[in-house]
């Protein structure tokens, strides 16, 4: 079945074809919502409204992005609105000119995971969607409803705090 | 003449050498884990999901029109005004109907009458079995009798109560020439 018609069959609530639209994104998409919300059952609630809003907006996707790509945008937005906007607020420094931060010769995929999660939210809530989801800054303000700056900032102090982080 | 040339943004350089640095960063991101949600997650989404429904195409109410029409149009073709009756007249033949007055029981009832008077004729053993037959064929003429009914219409029928009837009027010669 291609997406088109998987698409199609959803729009028509075909039961088998949104379960199958679901195995097909599920893993990607709970993966991005816990490394938002660091917390299995806040994913796990995150990915239940989000693929509930999939199939109920299906109808409205033009094919602007990618299927997955939309899926995501959804996602993110669900993850945000259980976050704190408040700690967003809380770095306005200006990023220094020399932003680049030493990662040393390696990093351990395992020390890096932990060390995101102990990031606070609006770090790693930029952190994700920038380096590893790999939105722009405009999007990811646009999505968040933040100013690009802001984004750019709390990515800078994100990577300068997991440094930190993975050093001790 | 040359063409001038132009330079760069100094930002250009900036985000390659941030790229470069961070590649020891994308390395280890590739390799992050995969999480899976748990199995009731689709459960509790199907359970909120409207239920199945099919959706009816235009196509399709088209067809259901069309079956109405036809229906409708094959009951107005075969309406009850348009039946008709078909019957058919038999006639009875006459000779075929049983003769209602019935000669061998007026016979029968004159030896019984005559063996009251002259008992010794009637005692005797070969006339008492010429009785038990005329018996026999009277019982077995009259149930023939009512299956043939009052309107005889089975040939085989009349075939065998005539033989019976013979057989009672030999049966009754017998008896007679005893006397």
């Amino acid at each position: 079945m291609t997406e088109a018609e998987l698409i199609s069959a959803c729009i028509e609530n075909n039961r088998l074809a949104q379960r199958t639209l679901y195995d097909r994104y599920k893993r990607a998409m709970f993966t991005v919502a816990y490394r938002l919300t660091s917390d299995f059952d806040e994913a796990n609630d995150v990915l239940q409204d989000a693929f509930l809003d999939v199939f109920r907006k299906l109808e409205t996707y033009r094919g602007d992005a990618t299927l997955g790509a939309w899926i995501r945008a959804i996602v993110v937005r669900k993850a945000y609105r259980k976050l704190e906007k408040a700690k967003f607020l809380e770095l306005v420094e200006e990023i220094p000119d020399d932003s680049l931060v030493d990662w040393g010769s390696t990093i351990d995929a395992e020390y890096l995971e932990k060390a995101i999660q102990s990031l606070p939210e609006g770090f790693r809530t930029v952190f994700v969607l920038v380096e590893i989801e790999g939105y722009t800054h405009r999007e990811t303000a646009e999505m968040l409803g933040i100013a690009e700056g802001t984004s750019k900032s709390q990515l800078f102090y994100a990577k300068k705090r997991l440094r930190e982080i993975l050093t001790n | 003449m040359y063409l001038p040339e132009y330079n760069p943004s100094d930002d250009v350089w900036k985000n390659i050498e941030s790229k470069l640095n961070d590649e020891v960063l994308q390395k280890a991101i590739n390799e992050l884990n995969i999480y899976e949600p748990d199995d009731e997650i689709w459960e509790q989404i199907e359970g909120k999901l409207s239920p199945k429904t099919i959706k009816f195409h235009s196509w399709k109410w088209a067809s259901v029109a069309a079956s109405i029409v036809l229906i409708a149009g094959i009951c107005l073709l075969y309406k009850p005004d348009n039946q008709s009756i078909t019957f058919s007249e038999q006639k009875i033949d006459e000779n075929l109907l049983l003769n209602p007055a019935d000669d061998s029981q007026q016979q029968y009832e004159m030896i019984v009458a005559y063996c009251k008077q002259q008992t010794y004729v009637c005692e005797n053993t070969e006339f008492k079995a010429l009785k038990t037959e005329l018996e026999e064929l009277n019982t077995a003429s009259n149930q023939l009798k009512k299956v043939v009914g009052q309107y005889n219409t089975e040939p085989e029928l009349i075939t065998q109560l005539t033989n019976i009837e013979v057989q009672k009027s030999e049966v009754l010669r017998k008896m007679a020439a005893k006397i």
